[in-house]
């Protein structure tokens, strides 16, 4: 069961080997920028590899370590945009709620809107 | 399990510098929050000091670049010195690298999570984490399901950080679908990933028994069926 599937949480896989060949190589003559605090350094993200050069991508449901052990649960598990109407009346959830998250996700992809209750 | 020297890294205690590490330059200084200093309760000693170039796990990973960070972690994209190896001694591919076919052999992507997380959910997280990696590997949602590669601890001054390494992956779907005109995915490909993505469940609630839920995993023991 899924509870949270957001668009945060699926991510899709590398389309080639190139983009990271690339990207180490490109990094070769570039820099890394940081912050320089007192005791430590911050360095900046870097995580745009550009436009895909295939659409041979798979979506990745990732996050896993928030999972839980399959049971009937009755607390409140999804953010609250999302969640399903037998959660709401607080009447257990299964793995059938992950089913309706995904409706969800599927719905905010294909429009511009973020989804709402 | 065997070691070999990897052949583009020379290494000289706990920061090496591989062939691919890149030159570091300091940012103008500045008092507004940066990166996950962004974050609420910022504390700077929870977050593990990774710096490029840096080889850890054992000596198996080069750290190339931050990926991104999060509440409780950082993520950083580092080369796989073990695969590598393998792959530059010899033009035939290992069974290892097999596989891996469909993503990039060399690379991957670590997580450093934050030394204030309790032991006990530190260990919780791993082993459910390992049995996504071992439940039925046969399982068409199988590779659907994002897996482990390996773990690690790193202990520092300030405490124990455990360090997971997965296959690294290019962005979420919510940036990858504002890449599409009109911001949003075609609907032929909504259709085929959500055929994909119900595999992928399929393998978590058949084979692993579990729930992916957006709370922390310290819930799971109230509900622990094992």
């Amino acid at each position: 069961m899924e509870a949270d599937l957001k668009l945060d949480n699926i991510l899709i896989s590398f389309e080639d080997d190139s983009v990271l060949n690339d990207e180490a190589q490109q990094l070769q003559q570039s820099e890394l920028l940081f912050k320089e605090n007192p005791d430590r350094r911050i360095f900046q993200s870097r995580n745009n590899f550009g436009p895909l050069r295939s659409h041979v991508v798979i979506p990745i449901i990732a996050d896993i370590g928030l999972a839980e052990m399959a049971d009937i649960g009755a607390h409140p598990i999804q953010p609250d945009a999302y969640r399903a109407p037998e959660v709401l009346l607080g009447w257990g959830w299964t793995s059938s709620t992950d089913i309706w998250n995904l409706g969800n996700m599927v719905s905010s992809s294909a429009s511009r809107r973020e989804m709402t209750s | 399990m065997r070691s070999f020297r990897p052949c583009t890294a020379s290494l000289f205690g706990f920061r090496a510098r591989g062939r691919t590490a890149a030159t570091l330059a300091r940012l103008p200084r500045t008092d507004q929050p940066f990166e996950e200093e962004a974050i609420p309760d910022y504390d700077a000693s929870h977050f593990c000091q990774v710096t490029p170039g840096d080889v850890v796990g054992d000596g198996r990973y080069s750290i190339i670049s931050k990926l991104g960070w999060g509440r409780t972690s950082t993520v950083w994209l580092a080369k796989d010195l073990q695969r590598y190896a393998s792959i530059c001694r010899s033009p035939v591919q290992s069974i290892d690298s097999a596989s891996w076919r469909w993503q990039s052999q060399r690379y991957v992507a670590i997580k450093f999570t934050n030394c204030d997380v309790d032991q006990e959910s530190i260990q919780r997280e791993r082993s459910m984490l390992q049995r996504l990696a071992t439940a039925d590997p046969s399982h068409r949602g199988f590779s659907v399901v994002r897996r482990i590669i390996d773990s690690f601890e790193l202990k520092t001054g300030s405490g124990t950080h455990l360090c997971l390494v997965h296959e690294p992956l290019r962005e979420t779907l919510d940036i990858y679908r504002k890449r599409f005109s009109g911001g949003r995915l075609p609907i032929p490909l909504v259709k085929a990933y959500v055929k994909v993505l119900l595999v992928g469940l399929d393998y978590l609630h058949t084979r692993c028994n579990v729930i992916h839920t957006g709370r922390h995993t310290l819930i799971a023991a109230l509900y622990s069926t094992d």
